[in-house]
């Protein structure tokens, strides 16, 4: 394209975000549709990815094509294999994309879709596709080095085992959290219970199919195993109204959280060809449909925003989860917006398949903005939905009370109008009982996702159906991230352990696999049982906990990415990830302070402990607990959360002080003192 | 099948697997050939086992 013609284009996308933002924010009381907010989200990727990623590359990174890539230097055909960039791009969106841009933004959602929707897009341009470029970056010229061992080889050994600590820490959240997600969506649901419980078989059959009848099939068993899954579906509802069958798939959140803590210790006990494997080729298939027919769905059906704008709950009084704009809005949503997990995978595998730095732009950068784009979707999804709707399904219990009559009556008068029979009747068009508090993002999602796809395809009818596919196609990768989760938790534990008695470090010693698997496991089925049991809703407590943590990760990742620049001397530019960096130290300082500190019981993990144990020693029993040893329980448990929470917090401050000081010690210095590989790759290790 | 479309497709069919992550055993193959000719070949049956192993047996942590 000529300079000219360029330009026009580049204009002509500008002018129509600017439209599409102006008709979000001129709608003063109708309601608006959502194929503006998409179309808003996608100018502003393509304007962030065409100027400010060009920027980053030419000016900030100064990426150089001939240098040699840890793909060219050890190309062994297995690990390091130069990849074609749109494909190396597609292989790193599947590995970054999962459950979390999907839960965030539904929980969000009770703020309006504004709020949300800024955040996700300012949150993922100025931080969350800068690190993930960054770090890959960093990695790339490091011969694909983990995030743990830049920060070992950039900011020293402490700092480096500290953020070994917090991942792992952080892991065990995010496992709980969710499995908490399925048992929410699970919960008295015997349709739903049966497809996922199919998963099991399914994925054992492809397993068995592409290791022993046709090995390395992997596409025919996975086509397989989609019939099979469709027909799951299909035939759980006839299970769920039988007679017999339909209560022996019944089960409670307490029974749901026992069955996954036994199913992640067995499941990260079997081989990884038998179910592992198989079932994550399953996922990443779906995943990728998915969400191709979530955005044609939404550009087909053009549903209307029934959310409004913002709603009263910015004061942070809201049912869904307490606290302000700022800064619970930043810890909510966090994976489409910016994830610091994402720092390990853009430190993973996709290194070692980097042909050309130049390539890493669209990898790193865009990679980011296409799971911001999820985000949106599923914000737009929840929105969607009428707020009473809405509300009826993500208020816990405590609030809302325990029938379609009680909570019409609260959420009414918050001022969302909804009867009784608008709520039961959402629950018979989707198949199920009762759609009341099922917190936790996913049956909200997979009520959105309904009705914008039965829209387009197969009407009221299907709405059972793709309200089934949706659950199913969002505790399908949870279940592997369990799965997966608990594995890599058994290793650092095992690491972690061997530095206490050698023979427990060995990756081939039985007893030492299966006492790190036993303690992972029961690290995260305890914090998951505590959240089932939690009669305010546990995601309520566990999602914050994880927004922390995770925010702190990517914080930790972007100070890492600071310090490179200075010491590559590009200090001029240090802007670009100090600024992100200061805002999700201060989002997420502030957030682990109010929540260990508050004075409001609502917010507080100590004030919620402090006052349920005085209660408890004056012999009251406080709603919602029911017996003393309930109360005792909830005290426990909110100094544990303190406890978690406090980590986070003194783990950033002693990186933020490393950072400090590396970064004083490269200014000093007249040459670059950044440990990379050189150019040609001389002295590389292979 | 002209030999252009024969081509078309298998590079088509190279960029499917490897966006999922699915080994690739030709690619493998011509790789051997290639880089270390007359180095000890795995089999197909082999390389696939080998290759899941290596994948998913380094136990990386899934993505929230």
């Amino acid at each position: 394209m000529n300079k000219l013609g360029s330009m026009l284009a580049w204009a002509a996308v500008a002018v129509l975000g600017a439209a599409a933002f102006a008709a979000l924010a001129l709608s003063h009381g109708e309601s608006v549709n959502s194929v503006w907010l998409v179309t808003a989200a996608l100018c502003t990727y393509f304007i962030a990815y065409r100027f400010y990623g060009k920027f980053i590359q030419d000016r900030v990174l100064r990426v150089d094509d001939t240098r040699m890539t840890p793909a060219l230097r050890h190309n062994d055909g297995l690990d390091y294999v130069p990849t074609n960039r749109w494909v190396l791009y597609g292989h790193h969106f599947a590995a970054i994309a999962g459950a979390g841009p999907l839960v965030g933004p539904v929980l969000a959602a009770q703020m309006g879709y504004l709020p949300g929707t800024l955040w996700i897009l300012v949150g993922v341009v100025v931080a969350g596709a800068v690190q993930d470029y960054i770090v890959l970056f960093t990695s790339v010229r490091r011969d694909g080095k983990s995030l743990g061992q830049m920060i070992k080889m950039e900011l020293g050994p402490v700092p480096g085992g500290l953020a070994l600590i917090g991942v792992l820490a952080i892991m065990i959240i995010i496992l709980a959290v969710l499995a908490l997600v399925v048992v929410k969506a699970l919960t008295a649901s015997p349709w739903g219970l049966f497809t996922i419980a199919c998963t099991i078989p399914i994925a054992l059959l492809m397993g068995i199919y592409m290791r022993l009848i046709r090995p390395g099939k992997i596409v025919e068993a996975s086509a397989i195993g989609v019939v099979l899954l469709l027909a799951s579906i299909l035939y759980g509802r006839a299970v769920a109204a039988d007679p017999s069958w339909g209560p022996a798939f019944t089960l409670s959140g307490p029974a749901l959280a026992w069955a996954l803590i036994i199913y992640g210790g067995v499941a990260a006990s079997l081989p990884v060809w038998l179910m592992l494997a198989p079932r994550d080729y399953l996922s990443t298939f779906l995943k990728v449909g998915t969400v191709i027919a979530l955005a044609v769905g939404i550009y087909v059906v053009a549903p209307r925003l029934a959310m409004p704008r913002t709603t009263l709950f910015i004061d942070g009084s809201g049912p869904v989860f307490s606290g302000k704009l700022f800064p619970f809005l930043f810890i909510t949503i966090a994976c489409g917006a910016v994830s610091g997990f994402h720092s390990l995978i853009s430190s993973g595998t996709t290194p070692k398949m980097v042909e050309k730095e130049s390539h890493m732009r669209l990898i790193g950068f865009g990679g980011m903005l296409t799971e911001s784009f999820v985000a949106i979707m599923a914000l737009t999804a929840a929105c969607v939905l009428d707020p009473g709707v809405y509300f009826a399904m993500n208020a816990p219990a405590a609030v809302i009370g325990k029938t379609a009559a009680e909570a019409a009556q609260v959420i009414s008068g918050w001022g969302f109008t909804i009867t009784p029979d608008m709520i039961t009747q959402t629950a018979t068009d989707i198949g199920e009982k009762t759609v009341l508090s099922r917190a936790g993002g996913a049956p909200t999602l997979a009520v959105g996702m309904a009705q914008i796809l039965a829209t387009a395809l197969g009407g009221k009818a299907m709405m059972a159906f793709w309200y089934h596919f949706a659950i199913l196609f969002e505790a399908l990768f949870i279940l592997t991230a369990v799965d997966a989760g608990t594995r890599a938790g058994r290793f650092m534990i095992q690491d972690i352990l061997g530095n206490a008695y050698k023979p427990l470090g060995n990756t081939e010693f039985l007893p030492g696999n299966v006492l790190a698997t036993v303690l992972c496991v029961a690290a995260w089925g305890y914090f998951l049982y505590q959240g089932v049991v939690d009669p305010l809703g546990g995601i309520n407590t566990l999602w914050q906990l994880f927004g922390v943590g995770n925010q702190m990760l990517a914080g930790i990742a972007l100070l890492l990415c600071t310090s490179v620049l200075v010491k590559m001397k590009r200090e001029r530019y240090v802007w670009v990830t100090l600024v992100p960096a200061a805002w999700l130290l201060v989002t997420t300082l502030t957030a682990g302070a109010q929540k260990i500190l508050s004075a409001d019981p609502k917010i507080g993990f100590l004030a919620l402990a402090r006052k349920f144990s005085a209660a408890a020693a004056d012999g009251k029993v406080l709603a919602p607990a029911k017996s003393i040893d309930e109360m005792q329980r909830v005290v426990f448990n909110n100094y544990l959360d303190a406890t978690v929470c406090s980590l986070f917090v003194l783990l950033v401050l002693a990186m933020c002080l490393f950072a400090i000081k590396i970064c004083l010690q490269a200014l000093r210095q007249a040459q670059p003192t950044a440990i990379e590989l050189p150019p040609g790759g001389v002295g590389a290790s292979s | 099948m002209s030999a252009r479309l024969r081509h078309r497709l298998r590079a088509a069919r190279r960029a499917f697997l490897q966006v999922f992550g699915i080994p690739d055993f030709e690619r493998y193959r011509e790789h051997m050939h290639a880089k270390h000719p007359g180095a000890p070949l795995l089999s197909e049956r082999e390389f696939h086992a080998h290759a899941i192993d290596r994948r998913y047996g380094a136990a990386k942590p899934r993505c929230c």
